[in-house]
């Protein structure tokens, strides 16, 4: 009887089975299609549509490395150095303030901590307008310092809430004990606090990668020299190198399906090295970009 | 201990002064000065400029109807992504939440949209959604429908954006996933026992178990989805094309404030009303919250 109850009866695993498959077939269609035509020529692309290619070449992958004016590894470096940037500054500030918010039994600590918090709900609509106002009469148009220079100065709220939940979860005695040792506050912070906290930090790198390599607001902002492009704008503008006339031009599918296919390798290499780690950071922030 | 105490104070705002600098810089200047230039007619182009009361909220609000016609988009799209992206991601997290074999697959593959950068994901959906090669028509074509414009056409762009919007369902998914988990299974052998049919399970265990965790999806999904710029941006050419159809609020925003005519003062109004818009919009979904949240405590 009792296991009767808890084994699903065989009707019912295949219906489940059934929807888990007609969802994901669903789901996973448009990219198949994408995949399938990065191997087709130029004329089977822009066709009448035939599921597969007449025969499989990488020759469109190829031929995107030699495109003119699109240079994926300058996307890649220029995307990576940005968040590198963004993640530094980040994880440095935000681990010493949430540090010296739960460290210090001072009075300020919970006033700040509140007013810090109440800047979540802001939309960035509301700041960039200022922001952009200051960053190009200082002359940063056309830089990276736009792009990462807040982030040296703890403004990600919500890591320093995410790095505070963390170290709230290290028992005290450990920093106690290291004072009492004689070891000074910074010691501390550098040879306990930030070893222990290897998985909060990898949290904020899977977050700061998605969201750097996704960000096009920040780069049409403030980017503009092809040089400086980062992965969004390359992939955004690809189409355009073929666009030299008329507006109903003919995208060349294959070779933008290409590129837009190699733009995914990096965020995938992620993805699959930390797939767990990456669901959990991403369902705890709701947040793409 | 008053050693101690200065020690303390010293040390507090040695570790956390870079966050009272970053505040002050970084949120409280640009939000004062965005309601001081939205009272001003600034733009890039014209470095003198001059206090103007009201105007641009009047210009908003009574005068500008591309303004007008924005906010109607970003409402309509808004209302249908955040309904069906909430109700994709709860029948997925349903389905995920049997125990059967190779459930940590479909899991993936669930959330894999989720991962792809929008600007992919802007040309995978035009891709399958082209007018004259995309397999939409063709398999349309196949049965005998014509297929039509899709986003080329202003009376289908908004429907082909809200279809493409919808992919990316992994993170409420799997928020409303690790609260089913949570529901304890005696609940459901007990609802066997007296004969209650699924959907009365739901109704009286699974959903009042989840619901503070659905309030938190439709807050979410909702502020989501009226802030969407990136996918509306990339599929509407950065314009709304065709003709304004797909103009959702943050691109009309940025086009004022960031293309010619670089009108910084009128796009400040325009973010200040969004923000209020955006305020009450999630105060309505405390309140209506309040209606369907069983709280334990």
């Amino acid at each position: 009887m009792k296991t009767k109850m808890n084994q699903k009866s065989t009707k019912v695993k295949i219906f489940l089975y059934c929807a888990l498959t007609l969802l994901s077939v669903s789901l996973l269609l448009p990219l198949i299609s994408l995949i399938l035509t990065s191997f087709k020529t130029f004329d089977e692309s822009v066709g009448v549509y035939r599921w597969l290619p007449n025969q499989f070449n990488f020759n469109n992958y190829r031929d995107v490395f030699a495109l003119e004016n699109f240079n994926y590894w300058s996307y890649l470096r220029n995307t990576l150095l940005i968040f590198v940037l963004k993640s530094v500054g980040t994880i440095l500030t935000c681990t010493l303030t949430a540090y010296g918010l739960i460290r210090f039994k001072v009075k300020y600590s919970k006033p700040l901590f509140t007013i810090l918090l109440t800047v979540i709900l802001l939309p960035g609509e509301l700041l960039a307008i200022p922001m952009y106002q200051v960053y190009l009469s200082v002359g940063w148009f056309d830089t990276y310092y736009p792009l990462f220079t807040a982030c040296f100065f703890a403004t990600d709220v919500f890591m320093i809430f995410m790095f505070r939940q963390f170290f709230m979860s290290i028992p005290r005695e450990l920093f106690e004990a290291a004072e009492t040792d004689g070891a000074s506050e910074l010691k501390i912070y550098f040879k306990i606090l930030m070893p222990l906290s290897r998985p909060a930090i990898l949290t904020c790198l899977i977050l700061y990668f998605t969201g750097t390599y996704n960000d096009l607001y920040g780069p049409l902002l403030y980017i503009s020299s092809r040089e400086k492009w980062t992965m969004a704008q390359g992939i955004k503008s690809i189409e355009d190198i073929f666009n030299l006339g008329p507006r109903d031009y003919i995208v060349p599918w294959n070779l933008v399906s290409a590129a837009t296919l190699l733009s995914l390798i990096p965020v995938l290499l992620v993805f699959g090295f930390a797939q767990k780690q990456f669901m959990d950071s991403m369902a705890r922030t709701g947040i793409k970009g | 201990m008053s050693v101690k105490n200065r020690k303390d104070t010293r040390n507090f705002f040695a570790f956390a002064g870079i966050s009272i600098v970053g505040f002050l810089s970084f949120y409280i200047y640009p939000i004062v000065r965005t309601v001081y230039l939205s009272f001003t007619d600034t733009s890039i182009m014209d470095p003198i400029h001059k206090m103007v009361g009201w105007k641009n909220f009047e210009r908003a609000i009574i005068y500008d109807d591309v303004f007008h016609l924005a906010l109607k988009n970003t409402f309509r799209y808004a209302i249908f992504v955040a309904a069906l992206k909430l109700i994709l991601a709860l029948v997925a997290a349903i389905l995920l939440n049997n125990n059967l074999k190779g459930i940590g697959v479909f899991r993936t593959i669930f959330f894999l949209p989720f991962i792809i950068p929008t600007f992919a994901v802007s040309y995978v959906f035009r891709f399958f959604f082209h007018p004259a090669n995309g397999l939409v028509n063709e398999s349309l074509g196949k049965v005998g429908i014509d297929g039509g414009g899709w986003y080329a056409d202003s009376r289908t762009a908004m429907l082909t954006l809200v279809i493409s919007s919808l992919w990316g369902f992994g993170v409420p998914m799997l928020i409303f996933l690790a609260a089913l988990q949570q529901v304890p299974k005696e609940l459901y052998e007990v609802a066997n026992l007296d004969g209650a049919s699924r959907w009365i399970q739901f109704k009286i265990i699974t959903f009042p178990a989840i619901s503070a965790v659905f309030l938190f999806n439709v807050i979410l999904a909702t502020v989501d989805s009226l802030k969407s710029f990136d996918l509306a941006f990339l599929m509407g050419r950065g314009e709304g094309y065709p003709a304004n159809s797909t103009l959702l609020y943050s691109v009309y925003l940025f086009n004022q404030a960031f293309r010619n005519p670089w009108s910084l003062g009128y796009a400040s109004a325009l973010a200040l009303i969004f923000f209020a818009i955006l305020l009450t919009l999630t105060a309505i979904n405390f309140r209506l919250g309040k209606l369907y949240v069983k709280n334990e405590n």
